[in-house]
């Protein structure tokens, strides 16, 4: 039984064939170990499905709709369809008592207002760190400094290390809200769903 | 030189003030400059109830911006901090101050400011 052809065209066919088997497996080989990590992908691209799983608020606090159709002009947004797309993700946080609300921009960033403190709206859900769009409020009268942030679907857990200790941060409606210790600098801590990590830094309450 | 331009930019920056009904009254204090680390523009003083930052990271990296209000004695709130291009706002209020808005000195990156403003009512 003979198992190669005979002739030099089948021995030239068969490989080509090997060879190009060969490529397609090192290509997928090469591809898969440069696929980017969750802890590598910008902003909240990985999606937060709480900002479409949760109730539309129907009737807004008016500081809550003065700041969404403000926000919704500042971006380029309509405001009124803006509004309908407003969802509640946290209530009664920190000393302030501030609510977190959060509406879907057109472009798919998220905009989101920690109430009487601060609010972001992201120019698109890819420019910011990997992860997670934050931001710190507190640090006036006699409200301590906090920080805030919406994770995207993609974050498994969060924890803050300030002032030498280091605690998880629970993850509520893909949001993450915390009371800082201190003034000085704190990290955010991210794991991601890949097991890959990313710190961000918190500046102090001064720079 | 980059640096330098940027100062006589910030120099040349005219305030635009405005008041709108109500007695409402914003100012735009800063606009189109490249924000080094470090670097801040301030507003005019007034009673203040938003301080509102737009800006990029169009230079890389993940640069951190501020803002605050500070007082007639020279202190100042803590600053709201972000790393997230786009609007930022901070939305607590000061009887009477002046805006802040600013680089993170640790930053790695300059970043480039569209405007800061400030307003009441």
């Amino acid at each position: 039984m003979r198992l190669l052809p005979k002739s030099k065209r089948w021995r030239a066919a068969l490989c080509a064939g090997a060879a190009a088997g060969v490529a397609v497996t090192l290509f997928a080989a090469f591809a898969t170990a440069h696929e980017p990590r969750d802890a590598n992908r910008d902003g909240l691209s990985a999606g937060v499905s709480a900002v479409h799983a949760l109730p539309v608020v129907t009737s807004l606090p008016p500081d809550v709709a003065r700041w969404v159709e403000q926000s919704a002009r500042d971006i380029g947004n309509d405001p009124d369809r803006a509004k309908a797309r407003v969802r509640k993700l946290r209530s009664d946080l920190g000393a302030r008592h501030s609510d977190l609300y959060a509406y879907p921009e057109e472009n798919g960033a998220v905009c989101f207002d920690l109430t009487s403190q601060a609010a972001l709206c992201p120019e698109d859900a890819n420019s910011g760190p990997p992860g997670i769009d934050w931001f710190t409020g507190g640090g006036w009268e006699s409200v301590p400094r906090n920080v805030v942030g919406l994770v995207s679907d993609d974050v498994r857990r969060v924890s803050l290390r300030a002032d030498g200790t280091r605690r998880a941060v629970p993850i509520v409606n893909n949001s993450i809200f915390a009371e800082l210790p201190s003034d000085a600098p704190a990290e955010l801590h991210l794991d991601f769903r890949d097991d890959s990590k990313r710190t961000i830094t918190l500046p102090g309450a001064n720079g | 030189m980059r640096r330098l331009l940027a100062s006589l930019a910030a120099g040349a920056t005219i305030a635009l003030m405005s008041a709108t009904g109500a007695g409402a009254w914003s100012q735009l204090y800063a606009f189109n400059l490249d924000f080094w680390p470090g670097d801040s523009r301030f507003s005019a003083w007034n009673g203040l109830t938003q301080n509102y930052m737009r800006w990029d990271r169009r230079y890389g990296g993940y640069p951190s911006v501020g803002l605050r209000y500070c007082r007639t004695d020279g202190t100042c709130i803590s600053y709201v901090w972000s790393q997230s291009p786009g609007v930022f706002y901070d939305t607590r209020t000061i009887a009477y101050g002046q805006g802040e808005c600013h680089a993170y000195g640790g930053n790695n990156y300059v970043l480039y400011v569209y405007e800061c403003r400030v307003s009441n009512g």
